[in-house]
Parts: structure tokens; C-alpha cells; sequence
């Protein structure tokens, strides 16, 4: 039953195929397999991964924009997808702020139009007011409103965005990759400005992005996808000190140190190849054909996300050979640490 | 506010909500095409609206001392075996040119913007038949279908119309569909679903806008030959009954006579041609100013 206790989001063994044609023959493409994670009142969850490993298929499942082939998504223990009326509510309590900046708005409509939607579809009283604090404080200039969205520069976009999903007072923002087509001054703009949303409004966040730093800067937990499964996840702090999964150090040696010296004198795992068809996942540890560990086991058995240690899963038959990070990359979200932090 | 103030902070500009449409018209007027096109349209409207008022002769009543007279003072155009004012027919003409360029083409858009956008929406087995449908019809001469459906409906001005509006629904319907194919992977449209917009509001309210811009072209290019069309099925007797003056059965009886008195043929001929022309140079005015990157002389700014 629905209950102010149960988590915000718990995702359960949520799984989606899409059928496929290649080269003729009718396939099934798993781009989630059997994803489960949660998500608390105000906190942000960080997803990472390379391209097509499932994460903004994971977002449109999670927001209820497709319906998984298998597995529920709950919102405080109710199905986002339980038939009638509750099932419509729970939905609307989630928004979403999209990749592209440019595409996420329509063209023919004035910004205000777009950002007033939401609210609108629900009661539609006061909406030009509100629709001017939003955009206020998003830190856009409220006369915005009667512009049309290419009039608009991509970070003013991507704050009309934002207002677009914060107006209607959601629980939960999904971020699918939101700043990855702004420049990196934006970037940190747009994260800080999310990070004081969070702060006035309770809104929990889901980001999505193959950007380590960004995630590790805004997220409290980090959840790391392969191939349409989570291979780690863990809090910030660990994800930062030393991951587990040989996966996770591959992605954290690809980002760069602002350091050269220490960027140089860093361990490195370098990947070989891409990532495999997801119409045809390789056996056992669906990583063994990059892992640099890899022995005859990975191939055989498939490793199950177990517990290491204090609030840390990691998917893998040898945690403990995973090669150690002395270096830590930009410090983990409420250290203090980084610069962007305090601007 | 602990957001960077630089970003998006212009000095205080009055807001201003503009209504879209009139830029439009400010736009279609100060294209050249544009321009032309508009002023030829409006003046054959005109003449449609007031040609009762203008035309100087009745246009069906017979002048028995002026039969094939050639153009004179008294008739500018000439008149016919019959001794009637060209003139006056070819004022009288256009009120059933302008008439059914407009109720055929609007007719055809609405059907075929409908059928489009619904098959392209929903995909799958709907858009298989509604597609399949449309190749059908698409695959007759458009001539021939609209004389076979004449054929069946009956000769007349509405028959006729309706019957050049079904042969051009499919085109409209195509391009309605691949439009909004395109529209449907925008980002916008699944925010739209996520705002809690039912998908009929969706439909008319973020499909419709961004499908119509280039149906309207085709609209407004389709108009020049469906005027043709008509005047086609007109010419070979499936048009409007006999008295009312019209352009098709003006040429085809002006045939016989095409010796002895050119005018008869010349001065429909010309109408015909002259607001097929307005039709397709507005049409391209109409493409050019439609585009949300226009320059609004229908020119690329120019760059140093």
C-alpha cells in the first residue's frame, strides 16, 4: 500500500524488449534487463554508462513514456501503471528534461505556452503567473514567456526546460542526459542551478549521462549500466574512493584529471572494442569480452549484483582483483571540495 | 536566487504577445511573389464577388447585331456565335474557377490532412490500411479518376469539386503523414505527453501546427491545378450546365470558331493562365514565408 515510508521510486526487475528487424530475420532487443534500483524523497541518482546501454530507455520506462516488458515501477509502493485514475496521478508526479535543448520545445509555440503545459493539462488557473516565478527561478527573464524557443540560446532553452518540468511540482525529475549538448560552463550553470532547485524545492532527481563528473558532482548514489543491466552501484563517496567492478574503473581512468601530473601517473584501463549487439548479448558476465580480468568462469557464469561492504553491489565474480584508484577525480557531492561547488 | 544572474538576464524589454498570424500577412506582402500573387488572387475575387456589378453586359444575354464581333469598343473581348460579351463571360467565369479552386483544394487538404496525420500517429495496422487506401487511388491519372468519379456522381459544379478533392486527398494525405512521422519523434511531443495532454489536444494542438506549414504549400500549389483540372472536365462537358459562362466550356466551344475568331479562345485562355500562375507564385511566396528561418524577402541574409 501507498505509504509516506516507501521509498519515492523503487524500479523492480524492470526489463523492455523492442522487436527488431536485422538483415530480415525479426529479433528481440533487450535494452533493459531486469534493472532494479530505488530512489528516496530528495535524493539524486546518478546512472552512467556508454551509449545504448539502456539508460534512456530505462528513463522513458521510469517517467512512463514506455511500458516495461516485464518488471513494475512504484512510487511510493503504487503502480505507476495500475489501471484508471491512480495510475494516471502516479505518472503525472514524474517530468522529464530531454537531451536536446532545441527539440524538447515545440517550435510554433511561445515559450510560456511550453512551460505553462503541464500546469494547464491539470487546472489551468493563474498560469501566467506562475509561469513567470518559474522562469525566474530558473533564472530566465519572465518576458521570455512570449518568445518561441529559437529565439533562445541553448542554455536559456534548457532552463525553459527545466521550469517546463519543475512547474507542475513533480516528486521526481528524470534527467536524460540534459546537459550533454551544453558547453562546459553551461554544464556547470545548469547543474548548480539544479542543485539549488533541489534544495528550495525537495525534488528528487534521476541523472542520466555518460559524464562521470557531472553525475558524481550532483548524484548521492551512482548506479552504473552495461549492456541494459546495472554491473555497480553504490554512494558517491565510494563510487569516488574505489569501484568494484572492472567496468566502473574503465569509466573513471576515461575522465580526465585536471592535473596532467597526476593525470599522467594515474592507473589506466583501457577498453578494447565496442560494445556488443544487445540483440545478441555475450554469455555468462555480459562484460567478459572487455574485461581485462576476465578467466573462463566470466564466460560461463553469470555474476549476480551481490553486497560488498556498506551500501555497495557490484556484479562481478572478482571485485577484490579490480585494480585500486589512488587518484580520486572531483570530489563527491557536499565536500566542499570542488570549485563549482561554491560558485 | 543563488542561480549565475548573466544567463538569460536581457535589460527590461516590455513583453509583447504578438499574434503570429499578422507577420505572416506582412511577410506574404513584402515577398515580390507574394506580392503579385496576392494582388492577382484578390483581383479575380474580386471580380468573383462583384463580376454582376462590374461586367458590363449580362453574360448570357445575346446581342443579335454583334455575332462574332471582334474586339471593339462596345465589346472589349468580342463576343461569341451567340452574340454574348466575352467579357462579361469570363468575369462570370471566374466565380466558378475561384469557387471550385477553393472548395476542391480545402476539401481535399481537410480530408487528406485527417487521413494523414491519423495514420501517421498510430502507426501499425491503421497506417497500413489508410496508406494502402490512398496508394489506390493515387495510382489513377488524376484526370481519368476525376472523370470517372463525374461519371458516377453526375456532372455539375459540386460533383465536379468533389471529385478533383477526392483524386487530390492523397497527396495531402502523404504529405501529412510524412510530416507528421517527423513531428511524432520530437522531443516536444513526448513532453507534451508527459504535461498530461490527452492525445486528441496533442493532435491538434502540437501535431496540426507543424504538419499544416507544408501542406498549405502543397494547398496552395494544388490550387493552380485543380482550377486546371476543373476547367479540363469543364471542357469536356462535365462541368457546370450549360448558360453559366465558364472558362473549360468557353475554350471547348470556342474551338470551332478558332479561325475565324481567336479572341474567344485567347481571353478565357488568358484568365485561365494568368490566376493559374497567381496560384503557384503565391504558393512559393507562401513556402518561403512559411519557413521559421526566413529572412522574409524569401532571400538568404546576406554575409560578409
Amino acid at each position: 500500500m501507498p505509504s509516506e515510508n516507501r521509498p519515492l521510486l523503487e524500479v523492480e526487475g524492470v526489463r523492455k524488449e523492442f522487436q527488431v528487424e536485422s538483415r530480415g530475420e525479426k529479433a528481440r532487443l533487450r535494452a533493459v534487463d531486469g534493472v532494479s534500483l530505488h530512489l528516496a524523497h530528495g535524493e539524486t541518482l546518478g546512472i552512467v554508462g556508454e551509449s545504448g546501454c539502456g539508460k534512456s530507455t530505462l528513463a522513458r520506462m521510469v517517467v512512463g513514456l514506455e511500458r516495461p516488458t516485464d518488471g513494475r515501477i512504484l512510487t511510493e509502493g503504487g503502480d505507476i501503471w495500475a489501471p484508471g485514475k491512480a495510475g494516471r496521478t502516479r505518472r503525472a508526479s514524474f517530468q522529464m528534461v530531454f537531451q536536446n535543448p532545441s527539440g524538447s520545445m515545440n517550435p510554433r509555440r511561445s515559450v510560456g505556452a511550453s512551460v505553462a503545459e503541464p500546469l494547464r493539462a491539470r487546472d489551468g488557473s493563474k498560469t501566467r503567473q506562475a509561469v513567470a516565478a518559474m522562469l525566474e527561478r530558473v533564472g530566465l527573464n519572465p518576458d521570455f514567456a512570449a518568445r518561441r524557443p529559437h529565439q533562445l540560446s541553448g542554455g536559456q532553452q534548457q532552463r525553459a526546460s527545466i521550469a517546463r518540468a519543475l512547474i507542475s511540482n513533480p516528486s521526481l525529475v528524470v534527467h536524460d542526459e540534459s546537459i550533454a549538448s551544453l558547453d562546459i560552463s553551461l554544464q556547470a550553470q545548469i547543474l548548480n542551478l539544479l542543485l539549488d532547485l533541489q534544495q528550495e524545492m525537495g525534488t528528487s532527481y534521476l541523472f542520466i549521462s555518460h559524464d562521470l563528473a557531472a553525475v558524481q558532482m550532483i548524484s548521492h548514489r551512482i548506479v552504473v549500466m552495461y549492456l541494459g543491466e546495472v554491473v555497480e552501484a553504490t554512494t558517491v563517496e565510494e563510487f569516488s574512493r574505489q569501484p568494484l567492478h572492472p567496468y566502473s574503473v574503465s569509466l573513471r581512468s576515461a575522465t580526465l584529471v585536471a592535473d596532467p601530473k597526476r593525470e599522467r601517473n594515474r592507473p589506466h584501463v583501457l577498453l578494447k572494442g565496442d560494445v556488443p549487439s544487445p540483440l545478441d548479448p555475450p554469455s555468462g558476465c555480459r562484460f567478459h569480452t572487455r574485461c581485462p580480468l576476465a578467466v573462463d568462469i566470466c564466460a560461463r557464469e553469470k555474476p549476480q549484483l551481490r553486497k560488498i561492504g556498506n551500501a555497495h553491489m557490484v556484479a562481478c565474480h572478482f571485485p577484490e582483483r579490480t585494480p585500486t584508484i589512488t587518484e580520486a577525480v572531483p570530489g563527491p557531492r557536499g565536500t566542499g571540495a570542488n570549485a563549482t561547488e561554491t560558485a | 536566487m543563488n542561480t549565475s544572474p548573466d544567463i538569460g538576464v536581457v535589460s527590461k524589454a516590455p513583453a509583447r504577445f504578438r499574434l503570429p498570424r499578422v507577420p505572416f500577412l506582412r511577410d506574404l506582402f513584402r515577398h515580390k511573389g507574394g506580392a503579385f500573387g496576392l494582388a492577382v488572387l484578390a483581383f479575380f475575387i474580386f471580380l468573383a464577388l462583384f463580376g454582376h456589378w462590374v461586367a458590363p453586359y449580362d453574360p448570357n444575354a445575346s446581342d443579335m447585331k454583334a455575332l462574332l464581333s471582334p474586339p471593339s469598343e462596345a465589346h472589349w473581348f468580342g463576343t461569341d456565335v451567340l452574340g454574348r460579351d466575352t467579357l462579361s463571360r469570363v468575369i462570370d467565369g471566374s466565380r466558378i474557377a475561384i469557387g471550385v479552386a477553393f472548395i476542391s483544394v480545402s476539401v481535399g487538404m481537410a480530408v487528406g490532412v485527417v487521413i494523414g496525420i491519423i495514420a501517421g500517429y498510430f502507426g501499425g495496422i491503421v497506417d497500413s490500411i489508410l496508406n494502402r487506401s490512398q496508394d489506390i487511388l493515387f495510382a489513377f491519372p488524376t484526370l481519368l479518376l476525376a472523370i470517372i468519379m463525374v461519371a458516377v456522381l453526375g456532372p455539375g459544379l459540386v460533383n465536379a469539386s468533389l471529385a478533383i478533392a477526392i483524386v487530390y486527398s492523397p497527396r495531402f494525405a502523404r504529405m501529412a503523414r510524412a510530416t507528421a512521422l517527423s513531428v511524432k519523434s520530437h522531443e516536444y511531443f513526448d513532453a507534451a505527453r508527459l504535461a498530461g495532454v490527452g492525445t486528441p489536444v496533442i493532435l491538434v494542438r502540437h501535431m496540426l501546427p507543424n504538419v499544416l506549414p507544408p501542406v498549405i504549400v502543397l494547398a496552395a500549389l494544388s490550387m493552380s491545378t485543380a482550377q486546371l483540372a476543373y476547367a479540363s472536365l469543364s471542357f469536356l462537358g462535365l462541368g457546370v450546365s450549360p448558360p453559366q459562362a465558364d472558362w473549360g466550356n468557353m475554350l471547348s466551344k470556342a474551338r470551332d470558331f478558332i479561325t475565324v475568331a481567336p479572341w474567344l479562345v485567347i481571353c478565357p485562355a488568358a484568365a485561365l493562365v494568368l490566376l493559374m500562375l497567381a496560384f503557384n507564385v503565391l504558393g512559393d511566396a507562401v513556402r518561403d514565408v512559411l519557413d521559421p528561418r526566413h529572412t522574409g524577402s524569401g532571400r538568404a541574409p546576406e554575409t560578409l
